[in-house]
């Protein structure tokens, strides 16, 4: 082009064509490789726009680590329709059922529980809708708390490793998964428990959401309890092995299938149309994953071309503010993101700009900072207007619930969430406390 | 006429790309396989499979590349449908042709490219570096998929197209 034109010019020209094709509907993938490939076709001329994109779409999907998402989707699949995660809910019920609310308290168990063989919110949501809502409703617990636990509880496998989340966060920032894996840990118990406490103070002082559910005997709940031992096998392995060293986070997608699949065959309740399906699905996710990752690296070859880090670095620091303001500023664009937008859209969209951001200039840890922003998009996917797990569960209880029901019940859960939040923006040591301890000086 | 050729597209590719996307799946059942044996051969009897690593990202190729068509004629690529669906029918269907025209358009350059890379790559001969697979092959499989989510979306204008007109 003969025209002089400015970088920061062509950046909001990428951003704003990105944003307008979104919004019209494209494929979040495909706005983000054609706003790209016009920005860079601006700057650099059309040869370059075209090599530059043929050479990172074969880069990209040729990257070895990006092996692992395919592979842990298939996972938590696979346990879905191996029955694994109804076996949780069947445990903790036996031994939480008959607290106040303790159906959804096991609930809420169950789904970090599953969490830790599963990496999706949407897939969580849904295993738990069909296991847990049904004796929900035979105890007559109030469909307020009921979908709004099992839309806040689907979330938790995200915190929890292995999560699609962190690998996403490690591949674009170049943070290592392995730390980000066990970073997630504490925050995801934690959570869990104020959860938990939340539940039990809410049907507590309100027991009209939950009326009494039976006890069981100490005999039924010990052998309730092996229900829960295959999770706790497959945990071990998968993420035991990683830290022992047995083989790296990559290789763990691969030992995952692997043991999901000879638990679920051990268990028979694996069939084989269960099987070709999971399949048939984690297809269908890697696929629509992949189109957004391979969108994302176009983009930001032409964020780099445009030097727009360095601008809006130096804008930042311009800036006189705390730098937590800063963060909690991101932050809450994060949590307006998350209403509307899938969290692997939101971190791929956002992390090349704001990473550098935070990390080299106001000095957060690059893992925190992952943790932080995860649980803030979580919060965004339950909220209304347009939270995208409680529109799925909408849909998966066939409308016969108000939308409006649902969201007032995660109500309560986003308040807990935003207070771990706090905690976690202002004690770093909760998130960092296990990284430091597996690996001294990272 | 439109209509009927939309529909008559739509019969032809859905179950090609099903087809083509049960050969991804297929590759990513043997990564996972390969992978596992790799580490038990590595940790019980010390002798690492030669050229894992290479094979995973070559294969992961593949999978993506298969996969993709089959989860774009089933609508999984995610959309922001916050606007559009509130529409009225027949702007929805003028927005959806436009939409389609562009991914088609951005989707053929970029398979387009693909195959350029494919041909550059195969005279360069290269290959990987342990086995020394040639890396062409991959790269065309690769257009080739490509080809097949621009066809996709191709007939989806003609949807879209019909749509507009009814």
């Amino acid at each position: 082009m003969d025209i002089e034109i400015s970088l920061t010019a062509v950046a909001f020209i990428g951003v704003g064509l990105f944003l307008v094709l979104m919004v019209l509907g494209m494929p979040i993938g495909t706005a983000m490789l054609l706003s790209a490939f016009i920005g860079i076709w601006i700057i650099r001329g059309i040869p370059a726009a075209l090599s530059t994109t043929g050479f990172v779409l074969f880069k990209t999907t040729s990257t070895h680590l990006l092996s692992v998402i395919p592979l842990f989707i298939w996972m938590g699949l696979l346990a879905g329709a191996g029955g694994i995660s109804k076996d949780a809910f069947a445990t903790l019920y036996k031994w939480l059922g008959h607290l106040p609310g303790g159906l959804a308290i096991a609930a809420t168990g169950a789904c970090t529980a599953f969490g830790a063989v599963c990496g999706s919110h949407i897939a969580t949501a849904a295993t738990m809708c069909s296991a847990a809502l049904p004796e929900m409703r035979r105890y007559k617990y109030s469909d307020t708390l009921s979908l709004g636990c099992i839309a806040s509880g689907g979330n938790l496998g995200y915190l929890i490793p292995p999560s699609a989340a962190f690998i996403i966060y490690g591949f674009i920032t170049e943070t290592s998964i392995g730390i980000l894996f066990i970073a997630g840990i504490i925050p995801g118990l934690l959570l869990t428990l104020l959860f938990w406490i939340q539940i039990y103070i809410q049907c507590r002082i309100n027991p009209v959401l939950a009326p009494q559910a039976p006890a069981f005997s100490w005999k039924e709940k010990l052998v309730a309890t092996k229900g829960i031992a295959g999770i706790m096998g497959v945990f071990i392995i998968v993420i035991g092995g990683i830290y022992a060293g047995f083989f790296t986070p990559t290789e763990a997608g691969a030992v995952g299938v692997a043991a999901v699949l000879l638990l679920s065959l051990i268990g028979r309740k694996l069939t084989w149309k269960g099987f070709i399906n999971s399949l048939i699905e984690a297809g269908k996710v890697t696929a629509m994953i992949m189109l957004l990752i391979i969108g994302a690296k176009l983009f930001t070859s032409l964020i780099t071309l445009t030097e727009m880090t360095i601008s809006l670095a130096s804008l930042v620091e311009g800036l006189t503010v705390n730098r937590y303001v800063i963060l909690a500023a991101i932050l809450a664009v994060y949590v307006i993101l998350g209403f509307f937008m899938d969290i692997f859209a939101i971190l791929i969209v956002s992390l090349p700009i704001v990473f550098p951001i935070v990390v080299s200039q106001l000095g957060f840890d690059p893992i925190q900072f992952g943790v932080l922003s995860v649980l803030t998009i979580m919060i965004g996917s339950i909220s209304p207007p347009f939270g995208v797990i409680v529109f799925a569960l909408y849909g998966m209880v066939k409308n016969e619930v108000p939308l409006f029901t649902i969201f007032r019940g995660c109500m309560p859960f986003i308040a807990v969430m935003v207070i771990c939040l706090i905690l976690l923006a202002a004690f770093p040591q909760i998130s960092l406390f296990l990284p430091d301890l597996a690996i001294p000086y990272r | 006429m439109i209509t009927r050729a939309a529909t008559f597209f739509n019969r032809i590719v859905f179950p090609i790309s099903r087809v083509v996307s049960s050969i991804g799946l297929f590759i990513l059942a043997l990564i996972a396989i390969m992978v596992v044996a790799s580490i038990i051969s590595r940790r019980l009897f010390g002798t690492p499979i030669a050229g894992v690593y290479e094979l995973t990202s070559l294969g992961l190729v593949l999978v993506v590349f298969l996969t993709l068509g089959y989860c774009a004629a089933s609508d999984g690529h995610i959309i922001l449908d916050i606007v559009v669906f509130r529409l009225r029918k027949r702007p929805r269907a003028i927005i959806g042709v436009i939409i389609n025209m562009l991914n088609t358009a951005i989707l053929g350059v970029a398979s387009w490219q693909l195959w350029v890379q494919a041909v550059r790559v195969q005279k360069m001969s290269q290959t990987s570096g342990v086995l020394a697979i040639p890396i062409y092959p991959f790269v065309y499989v690769a257009a080739l998929g490509g080809f097949l989510i621009t066809v996709v979306y191709l007939i989806k204008v003609l949807n879209s197209l019909s749509e507009a007109i009814e």
